[in-house]
């Protein structure tokens, strides 16, 4: 996301997020850093919020992300270095996580879904081990899959349109 | 004079201050166990010999900028 300066790049890569985790929730984003280039900051909820329409249901998101210097296009922009986002039960059970952590501990370099204990899936692998593929997995995504699969009551009239709008910049900028 | 003004007022929070409660909120939902207990383990290489930890360990490791930011 491109800014004139660290600041404006940050706040225009927390708007996208959080015109998107309004329309599922009253959850509220923080980021850790708006100014220094090149460090490796967090943006996350304060805590997981529950969804809108199924209060049983939590969504935990947080993203590492970077602020750099691209002079052709910008001339500051933010990227993602890694993203969890996870739809839990108040206890903090995991029902599907979304994941991607090129540079962490984990061999798994891939972005990939995780079935947790909350899911109740049958099959020991998969419940425990398994690291789905999922190719890079835009927030907006999940917040189409909350409304269709989990039946959270989307919290803007023109949500859709919200949605649309922000996947088509996330594109437009995105690196990979 | 009525009683809502002489309510107390909670002291407003540093940025370090919220961004250790962040974390201290996460490493108790996920692992029940203070930021200083998980930095602990994390460093020393606790969770790798508890892969049945690990996952949340990830994540909540994660946020461990929120401890050094501001």
């Amino acid at each position: 996301m491109p800014g004139r300066t660290p600041r404006e790049a940050v706040k225009a890569y927390l708007e996208q997020l959080q015109k998107n985790i309004s329309i599922v929730s009253q959850g509220v984003l923080r980021v850790s850093n708006y100014d220094m280039l090149e460090a490796v900051s967090v943006l996350t909820l304060l805590d997981p919020t529950p969804l809108s329409g199924r209060p049983d249901l939590y969504l935990s998101f947080t993203q590492q992300y970077k602020i750099v210097k691209v002079p052709e296009n910008g001339p500051f922009r933010v990227t993602t270095l890694y993203y969890s986002y996870a739809i839990e039960t108040q206890d903090a059970q995991e029902i599907v996580g979304y994941h991607w952590h090129p540079d962490g501990v984990s061999p798994v370099r891939f972005p990939h879904l995780h079935l947790g204990p909350a899911a109740r899936v049958g099959m020991e692998d998969l419940r425990r081990k398994a690291h789905l593929p999922t190719g890079r997995f835009a927030f907006e995504e999940v917040v189409e899959f909350l409304v269709a699969t989990f039946g959270v009551e989307p919290d803007r009239t023109l949500w859709q349109e919200i949605v649309d709008k922000t996947k088509s910049v996330f594109a437009r900028h995105k690196t990979w | 004079m009525s009683s809502a003004l002489l309510a107390p007022t909670q002291a407003p929070q540093s940025e370090a201050q919220v961004d250790r409660a962040i974390f201290e909120r996460a490493s108790r939902r996920y692992l029940q166990m203070s930021t200083d207990e998980f930095v602990e383990k994390w460093n020393s290489g606790f969770f790798k010999e508890h892969p049945e930890l690990a996952h949340k360990a990830a994540d909540v490791a994660l946020l461990l900028p929120l401890l050094s930011a501001r």
